[in-house]
């Protein structure tokens, strides 16, 4: 909502374009893969298509970006998805970075909490950027993409799946039905990922449902402008005094943005909560309690429930679901948008490498299997998280207030208001993750990230630069060390002769061995997407491109496996 | 209850018993509980053995039926 008297689209600080429909004459009417949803997810997954070679339609039924869905917090593992796609310079620029946050219980702190930064990583744990420019930022790089291609003010109305030629489980593909300001036309698509927001039409065309739980406590969300320069950290107030009983989320964003969250009591009317009158009131006194006394301006509000939801499979056919047309998470932990983002980054590869015939159909099946558990965890996490922000139940209130007003004295019980905020989901048990031989090291640095098959792969500083920089587009072996049968000349040339690999050597007393646990002839597999596929103390090229096959025909279901 | 010190000045279980009783008393119906809950997890962090807090609080589960609070 808008404080009275200004416009949909009027924003103290963003100016939002105008987008025409593309002139019909010469549009294509087939396309290999199309987009619903020019949202963050949409566009992720567009230009992964392209960063693989695969050309896309997107088409959107809006003029312009989104006014009402508002992600701010953009993860590390973010950074290091638009880092791949070549686009994160304009989002290090504008966004604020931030790593630390404290909590509040009635006026005192209780809690600091640091999250995961080394020396050893390019970015920072977290970054605060508005919706509007990380949309903003992913569509100049669409607008420049010659693979793909944007249709604005484009509504898909009909999806139909075409009949099954193949014997392909998904058939031939997908007809759409597309309308624009010029009437409606049809469109044929060998694929179709969803990526239409929440209320995902193509979900509700399909005939498909969300499940879960739909209710866990009701959120206003304001965003004012105040120019109060502090530093950038997260503030969590329980039971404040400008709320009683209530929970107080406030985040600072760029150009003077400040993010107010505070939780609706049960008994509070929702209608009445969402007066403007009401909002001012209520940022007011939080402003107030915070010390914060500089004059500022209404942006915007919302009002949110924090549901836990997903369909029970992402893939149908020819049509996958990705973003929030597949999950909706609660706000807590910051999981929708950075999840999403690793939805985009899954499909993207799978789907392109399939397409340019590296990869078979059953790789799709392993996007369902990882990036499903993938939100399954987030919803047990964030669920928790919840539950600690929001109790349910009388017990869970007890309980919250009991430890929050022992953590006054006592350093342990303040850990249970510790966000644990967003860290990848690690693919263990996914098809796609060859099982290990040998004993490896924990890492030796202590560092938060983990290096084992699954995990998203950890950077390293290296003397010039970091070590993802050098990863190919498609997969990357790590080889530590002099020993390994893959220095050997014959197998040189058989590695370079495959050219869905790079090879990167590394010495085995470097940063990026200390990093990975890795000793002289070692040897890591890393994906397209950035995640370990498979490590090895005895790799050669035959294991190598071995790995490699099973991973592009779809892996190996878990119970069959045997150790590489 | 273990009786097993006889010394003056040491702490007995009763003494526990009389100091759960007098916090529950001086809390009141209003704050009991929250007292009760802060002494149950503060025990428990400092047992350092949560699987044993848990089954202690199984143990608890035991023999509520009927049970009221007066």
């Amino acid at each position: 909502m808008k404080p009275q008297g200004k416009g949909r689209w009027e924003s103290l600080y963003f100016d939002y374009p105008v987008f025409a429909a593309p002139p019909r004459a010469g549009l294509a009417t087939s396309a290999e893969v199309t987009i619903v949803g020019a949202g963050p997810i949409g566009m992720i997954a567009a230009l992964t298509l392209a960063h693989h070679g695969q050309r896309c339609v997107i088409v959107d039924d809006k003029h312009t970006f989104n006014d009402g869905s508002r992600a701010i917090c953009v993860a590390r593992s973010s950074l290091v998805a638009m880092q791949m796609l070549g686009i994160a310079a304009p989002f290090l620029e504008k966004a604020l970075p931030w790593r630390s946050g404290r909590s509040f219980f009635r006026g005192q702190q209780i809690l600091e909490f640091f999250m995961g930064d080394s020396a050893e990583e390019r970015h920072r744990p977290m970054y605060n950027l508005e919706q509007q420019y990380i949309e903003k930022f992913l569509h100049d790089a669409v607008a420049a993409e010659p693979l793909i291609d944007m249709r604005w003010q484009t509504a898909c109305t009909g999806v139909a799946d075409l009949p099954d030629g193949d014997g392909d489980s998904g058939g031939d593909g997908v007809m759409l039905t597309l309308n624009d300001p010029d009437g409606s036309y049809a469109l044929r698509t060998g694929w179709l990922l969803a990526a239409d927001g929440a209320r995902s039409p193509i979900r509700g065309m399909k005939g498909l449902r969300l499940k879960g739980q739909n209710f866990e406590g009701r959120y206003v969300i304001a965003d004012i402008q105040m120019h109060n320069p502090v530093p950038v950290e997260r503030f969590a107030l329980f039971d404040p005094d400008a709320r009683p009983g209530s929970t107080v989320l406030v985040h600072q964003q760029p150009d003077d943005i400040w993010r107010i969250d505070y939780q609706l009591r049960d008994d509070e009317d929702e209608d009445e909560a969402l007066r403007e009158a009401n909002i001012r009131a209520a940022v007011q006194r939080v402003l107030d309690e915070c010390g914060y006394s500089a004059p500022w301006e209404l942006e915007w509000w919302s009002v949110y429930s924090a549901n836990t939801l997903l369909l029970d499979s992402y893939r149908h056919g020819r049509t996958i679901f990705i973003g929030d047309s597949a999950h909706i998470v609660p706000i807590f932990g910051v999981r929708g948008f950075n999840n999403g983002v690793l939805d985009g980054v899954n499909i993207g590869w799978k789907l392109a490498w399939h397409l340019a015939g590296k990869a078979d159909a059953a790789i799709l099946d392993s996007y369902d299997h990882e990036r499903r558990r993938a939100t399954l965890d987030v919803i047990e996490k964030s669920g928790k998280s919840a539950q600690f922000m929001t109790p349910r139940t009388r017990g869970f209130t007890i309980m919250r207030d009991a430890a929050l007003s022992l953590a006054l004295d006592f350093p342990f019980a303040s850990q249970f208001a510790n966000p644990r905020n967003m860290t990848p989901y690690e693919y263990l048990d996914s098809p796609l993750t060859l099982a290990e031989a040998g004993d490896w090291p924990e890492r030796r640095d202590g560092a938060a990230a983990a290096a084992h098959p699954g995990a998203a792969a950890p950077d390293a500083r290296m003397e010039t630069g970091f070590l993802i920089d050098r990863f190919g587009s498609g997969f990357t072996l790590l080889v530590f060390g002099e020993s390994s049968a893959l220095n050997q000349p014959e197998a040189e040339v058989e590695m370079a002769a495959d050219d869905r690999i790079a090879v990167i050597r590394l010495c085995a007393d470097s940063g990026a061995a200390h990093v990975y646990g890795a000793s002289d002839g070692d040897a890591v597999l890393i994906r397209p997407d950035r995640f370990i596929a498979a490590r090895w103390h005895d790799a050669d090229a035959a294991k190598v491109i071995a790995a490699v096959d099973s991973i592009c025909a779809g892996g190996t279901p878990q119970d069959n496996r045997s150790a590489a | 209850m273990t009786g097993k010190t006889k010394d003056a000045g040491a702490v007995t279980m009763e003494d526990v018993y009389a100091a759960l009783a007098e916090g529950i008393d001086r809390h009141g119906p209003e704050a009991s509980e929250m007292f009760l809950a802060k002494v149950a997890l503060l025990l428990a962090e400092d047992s350092g053995d949560p699987a044993r807090a848990l089954r202690l609080i199984s143990d608890a589960q035991r023999n509520m039926d009927g049970m009221r609070n007066p």
